[in-house]
């Protein structure tokens, strides 16, 4: 008699999507390129507006949420959208695997590989002049952020096909980019688009972590924008997910 | 209790300007260590079938049952009792055969050998290649191999031998006899005749959605009211039609067919007047249809 637990399971799903990860080992540097590129050319080329402090001090959580953004949403929303064009989703559904548990194992794989990716990138920014002063909201901050960008991920790929979600995830990115306050100052722009921008869980995202790592607790503002998304994406997942 | 059992199962599709049932009341069974075939022509709803009985189609109509559970709220369960090959399903990207056969065997919590497994498939040899790296036939045996990972009581096969080459459907069809032997019940889906000659228990002739024949291959290819027998061709029919009181014609050269009941007499007489003229005789065949003939005679008489 074939048996299997819910733990045993995620376990399966989360090891596998690690291993391949791991083999594909410089697909997951490369995704890292454009997040260094900007920490230290921006860092170093002091043309952005970055408010008054070092440059580095304002670049260097704003490229951790980058980074975040683009394992946690982009990474998993092409991927999901590609299993499921290959009918790879479809085969998991007829195994005894839930939809809540799929989402548990991409979300301990996202956990995983961003972790690799912020020891990679704090490296390289205390090495171009970082000196941050973690509070202990970091890991929280974070922790919402993963939750809030794989719920996206999943409900990105459950609304659209394989490669119009792969088109999606990566415009999203860019317009993410530019608008969440990553490396431009959102300070610097119109008050209505402000208003707009702030509802973004990557801004909400960005502004605590420049917070967290300066030792002050973060705007309140932002901390409902994340919670609402770290609540609502999981939620909206599971109920849009489908399995086919 | 049967593994399958579907009643006047209709399932209808979105489109409501198509109006047309993908399946019309179909209703069969699978019991346990039996061999159930799904013989069709394309579209005649053969997938739709699996589909519902895997629980991904809600029925318009009528029930489905595996193992007295309705498998669209009891997929989970069901998931530990069945082994399920989808048509033309991938599997997540990136794997290899050797990761795909112990992500698969994990999440059912196969309780068996997956070596066993793979070397039964013929795949040993290809643990470390990727998925988009295999042939059409290694695919499709590496994804017979997944549903074997799956539960042993029921085994749902959509085409298992598409793709596959000579060796390969032996080997499948090897895997498929050993599993209803051992007590599970099997449906598959197929569209090849001899597939269904060699291992099926019982066939359905699906046509249009609908049930259109059913049976033991015993049952569906006897009965013919004709004789059949290979001989040099040209031969005078109209003298042999004569002498029978029949209809003899040559549908192709040098295959006869004599509309008459089978009976030893016909046979003796169709034989003796073959020795008459010093004619060999090849083949003969009294009262019986390959499948091939039922199957186009159903499906050619209602298209």
């Amino acid at each position: 008699m074939n048996t299997s637990t819910t733990r045993s399971r995620i376990i399966a799903l989360a090891r596998t999507d690690l291993q391949v990860a791991a083999r594909d080992g410089e697909q997951l540097l490369l995704t890292l390129g454009l997040p260094i590129l900007l920490l230290v050319f921006f860092s170093k080329v002091d043309i952005v507006p970055t408010g008054d402090g070092e440059p580095v001090d304002f670049l260097a959580p704003g490229i951790i949420s980058l980074a975040l953004l683009s394992v946690a949403y982009v990474r998993l929303a092409i991927g999901l959208g590609f299993d499921r064009g290959f009918g790879a989703i479809k085969r998991l559904a007829i195994t005894p695997l839930r939809v809540n548990e799929f989402l548990v194992a991409k979300l301990a794989t996202t956990v995983v590989l961003f972790g690799v990716q912020l020891v990679l990138l704090a490296a390289i920014a205390v090495a171009i002049g970082w000196r941050p002063q973690v509070s202990i909201s970091v890991p929280v901050v974070i922790m919402l952020g993963l939750v809030a960008f794989t719920g996206l991920a999943f409900v990105t790929a459950s609304i659209v096909d394989g490669l119009t979600s792969l088109a999606l995830a990566n415009a999203l990115y860019i317009i993410l980019l530019l608008l969440s306050g990553l490396v431009f100052d959102i300070e610097k722009m119109p008050g209505w688009l402000q208003a707009i921008v702030k509802l973004l869980p990557s801004t909400a995202l960005a502004e605590l972590l420049r917070s967290g790592f300066s030792d002050t607790t973060g705007a309140v503002w932002a901390w409902l924008c994340l919670s609402f998304w770290a609540i609502g994406a999981p939620i909206l997942a599971s109920r849009l997910f489908r399995w086919e | 209790m049967p593994a399958i059992e579907v009643e006047n199962l209709t399932v209808r599709y979105d489109r409501p300007t198509s109006g047309k049932a993908a399946l019309d009341k179909v209703s069969f069974a699978v019991e346990p260590g039996q061999i159930v075939a799904l013989l069709g022509p394309n579209g005649a709803g053969k997938t739709t079938a699996l589909e519902a009985i895997e629980g991904y189609r809600s029925p318009s109509g009528g029930s489905v049952q595996v193992f007295g559970l309705d498998p669209a709220t009891h997929r989970s369960e069901l998931a530990h009792r069945w082994g399920v090959m989808p048509q033309a399903g991938g599997i997540p990207m990136g794997l290899t055969v050797g990761e795909a056969v112990r992500l698969f065997s994990e999440l059912h919590g196969y309780g068996g050998n997956t070596n066993e497994l793979l070397s039964a498939a013929g795949l040993s040899d290809l643990k470390k290649r990727r998925w988009r790296r295999l042939s059409g036939g290694e695919q499709q045996r590496l994804s017979l191999t997944l549903a074997l990972c799956g539960g042993s009581d029921l085994l749902l096969l959509d085409e298992p031998t598409a793709a596959v080459d000579a060796e390969g459907r032996q080997r499948v069809l090897g895997i498929v006899r050993e599993r209803a032997s051992s007590g599970g019940g099997v449906l598959i889906t197929t569209h090849r005749f001899d597939d269904v000659e060699q291992i099926a228990d019982r066939v359905i002739i699906l046509n249009h959605g609908a049930v259109a024949a059913a049976g033991t291959l015993d049952e569906l290819t006897s009965g013919g009211q004709e004789i059949r027998f290979t001989a040099p061709a040209g031969l005078t029919v109209a003298e042999l039609g004569a002498k029978l009181g029949c209809e003899v014609s040559e549908p192709k050269p040098g295959n006869y067919l004599v509309q008459t009941v089978p009976e030893p007499q016909a046979v003796a007489a169709i034989t003796a007047w073959l020795a008459d003229q010093g004619h060999t005789i090849g083949h003969l065949q009294a009262g019986t249809q390959s499948l091939e003939e039922v199957f186009l005679q159903i499906t050619g008489a209602q298209s």
